[in-house]
């Protein structure tokens, strides 16, 4: 008999109540394991996005709230592409639009000779060229990522409707980024056509010189900034991070944790206060027997760690499905993969341990300063 | 002469009452002795034996027990692990655990080998002839079976002093007669027995009785 093995029975000894108190630790971590790690998702979707195609520096028009609200004029692409330490610069059209039956999805309009078309690979088909679709009575050619295809269902050949207008499917492509992956790629020309942005781009993005080191790379980005005073020139890294839409999905991620994890930790503490109330007897005869206040307080708060463990590790797997879950949900599918690696799980982990730590505690210190005689003596 | 307990001058003052429980009393308990502590309710005999314990704060005096002076709730819990044996008018089993685990409960930080503590735990059920009922849980023991596994826990660590508050006031007369004669057999083995009761029948079957009247000693026959 071991001193984790009597906490284990007094909470087997109580099941409703050891059951209903797991339930809300499991609901605190898999809250947070989820929105974390969704929110991550959105983080990383929209990192690779751009790195997928090894874009260094995004520029936008200074002021935007993000990215598809800005407005830079397409020439400015060439006059970034002559900046010294800015290998190329294209200028793309960003758009989330209404693909088919209700899929939303993410479109990008690419110069033909932008070097974005290098990072995805063809597996059916070829790429848009220009008068695509004037055979089939369509407004152009536009290339489908494959996860895209497969859920609208369509082929080369087939004609989509896009920005309300006929597009042929000319290919299909994958490539290492979920949101690209679950979108669809045109000519700048078209898309400009459908979308009343003639001679306009949502951003230009640049790929630095080869073997630029972190502070050549820095210079690069201040000498745009500079050059391009009228323009918000940030690290693909950092205009992800400071998106406005991402902030706000963590800073909710965040509120919501917080307070399931709060709501757990109270549960956990009118669980452990309860259960020492009515158990004074037997804590002040373990004082009785011997025990150091220490043990006494290590066994009760034993019983937070079982329930704070079980509901750790249960709530991890049920975050994860759910994360999954809403990741495949017709709505959200193409926009997010979650990204749950081991810091996200060793942070629901301690926060699991620390919810049993602050609800265990106080209670388990309390009742080893009890005064045992008069607990014994019935008084 | 070896003293068990040397209690000098003990005073012990409980918020709300006008009187002292412990009144400067002072008591020596011999190695080897079996000694009843009798006197009226609230006299503060039990408060006495508690304060052998090491498990109420004194406002005044001294306890040596065994010789040892513990300072502190750490040296009280260290030497009642080690030396004191503890029985109390309700058993306290905890009703998670079997009755020999009950009994190992002591053990746990003394004796570091779950096996021996296993073996020990089961000698001592042996000792107040429960031996056979270490797997049962305490709701399926009569009071008297229960009290004799708190005895068992009491003798679990070998202790050289047995502290006992009304050990019998629970029980019928068979039971009662059962557990006396357990401690009057221990006492016989060399443990020194103390025992607070209102019953003249144990106080009988002890060796000398002393009384505690208004938090004072007055010497019995």
């Amino acid at each position: 008999m071991t001193l984790t093995g009597i906490a284990a029975r007094n909470l087997v000894h109580r099941p409703w109540r050891s059951g209903l108190t797991l339930m809300g630790v499991v609901l605190a971590i898999a809250a947070y394991v989820a929105l974390v790690g969704l929110v991550r998702g959105i983080e990383t979707t929209l990192l690779e996005n751009f790195s997928s195609r090894n874009a260094d520096v995004i520029l936008t028009e200074a002021g935007a709230a993000d990215i598809l609200s800005s407005v830079v004029p397409v020439e400015v692409a060439r006059e970034v592409a002559a900046v010294e330490g800015v290998a190329m610069a294209d200028p793309e059209l960003g758009r989330m639009t209404t693909i088919g039956e209700g899929t939303t999805s993410f479109v990008n309009g690419w110069a033909i000779d932008a070097y974005g078309w290098e990072a995805l690979t063809l597996t059916e088909g070829r790429f848009p060229v220009p008068d695509d679709g004037a055979e089939q009575a369509a407004v152009g050619g536009v290339a489908l990522g494959h996860r895209l295809a497969e859920r609208i269902a369509v082929a080369p050949g087939d004609v989509i409707t896009i920005f309300s207008a006929p597009f042929i499917v000319t290919g299909l492509y994958t490539t290492d980024s979920v949101l690209t992956r679950n979108g669809a790629v045109m000519l700048l020309g078209d898309m400009q056509a459908q979308t009343y942005r003639d001679g306009q781009a949502t951003s230009i993005v640049a790929r630095l010189d080869d073997g630029l080191d972190s502070a050549a790379r820095d210079r690069v980005i201040d000498r745009l900034g500079t050059t391009f005073p009228n323009l918000t020139v940030d690290a693909t890294e950092e205009m992800v991070a400071q998106y406005v839409n991402v902030r706000i999905a963590r800073i909710l991620s965040w509120v919501v944790s917080t307070v399931a994890i709060l709501s757990a930790a109270l549960a956990v503490l009118n669980t452990m206060a309860m259960a020492v109330n009515e158990r004074r007897g037997e804590i002040a005869i373990m004082g009785a027997v011997g025990w150091p206040r220490g043990r006494i307080i290590r066994c009760l708060m034993l019983e937070g760690a079982w329930l704070t463990g079980a509901g750790s590790a249960l709530g991890i797997v049920a975050g994860v499905a759910v994360a999954w879950g809403v990741a495949r949900a017709p709505t959200v599918e193409g926009f997010v993969e979650p990204v749950i690696g081991p810091s996200l799980i060793a942070g629901g982990v301690a926060l699991g341990l620390g919810i049993g730590l602050i609800g265990a505690f106080v209670p388990a210190a309390r009742a080893a300063t009890q005064d045992p005689a008069a607990i014994l003596r019935g008084k | 002469m070896s003293f068990a307990v040397r209690a000098v001058g003990l005073v012990k003052r409980f918020p709300g009452l006008e009187h002292p429980a412990l009144d400067h009393l002072s008591l020596d308990v011999r190695v080897g002795e079996m000694l009843a502590i009798t006197g009226p309710s609230g006299s503060g005999k039990s408060t006495a034996l508690y304060a052998m314990a090491g498990l109420i704060s004194l406002d005044g005096g001294t306890v040596a027990v065994l010789g040892d002076t513990p300072r502190g709730r750490a040296g009280w819990a260290a030497l009642r692990a080690a030396r004191i044996g503890l029985v109390f008018q309700e058993d306290w089993l905890l009703p998670t655990l079997t009755a020999r685990q009950n009994v190992e409960m002591p053990m746990i930080g003394v004796e570091p080998s779950g096996p021996r503590r296993d073996a020990r735990a089961h000698a001592a059920l042996e000792e107040v002839g429960m031996g056979a009922m270490g797997d049962r849980m305490p709701a399926g023991l009569s009071g008297g079976e229960r009290q004799r596994v708190a005895i068992a826990r009491a003798l679990a660590n070998h202790p050289a002093l047995i502290l006992a508050d009304e050990p019998t006031g629970e029980l019928d007369t068979g039971n009662s007669n059962k557990v006396m004669a357990l401690l009057t057999a221990l006492n016989r083995q060399g443990t020194t027995v103390v025992i607070v009761t209102h019953d003249p029948q144990v106080a009988g079957a002890c060796g000398r009785t002393v009384r505690v009247v208004d938090g004072k000693l007055e010497e019995g026959p």
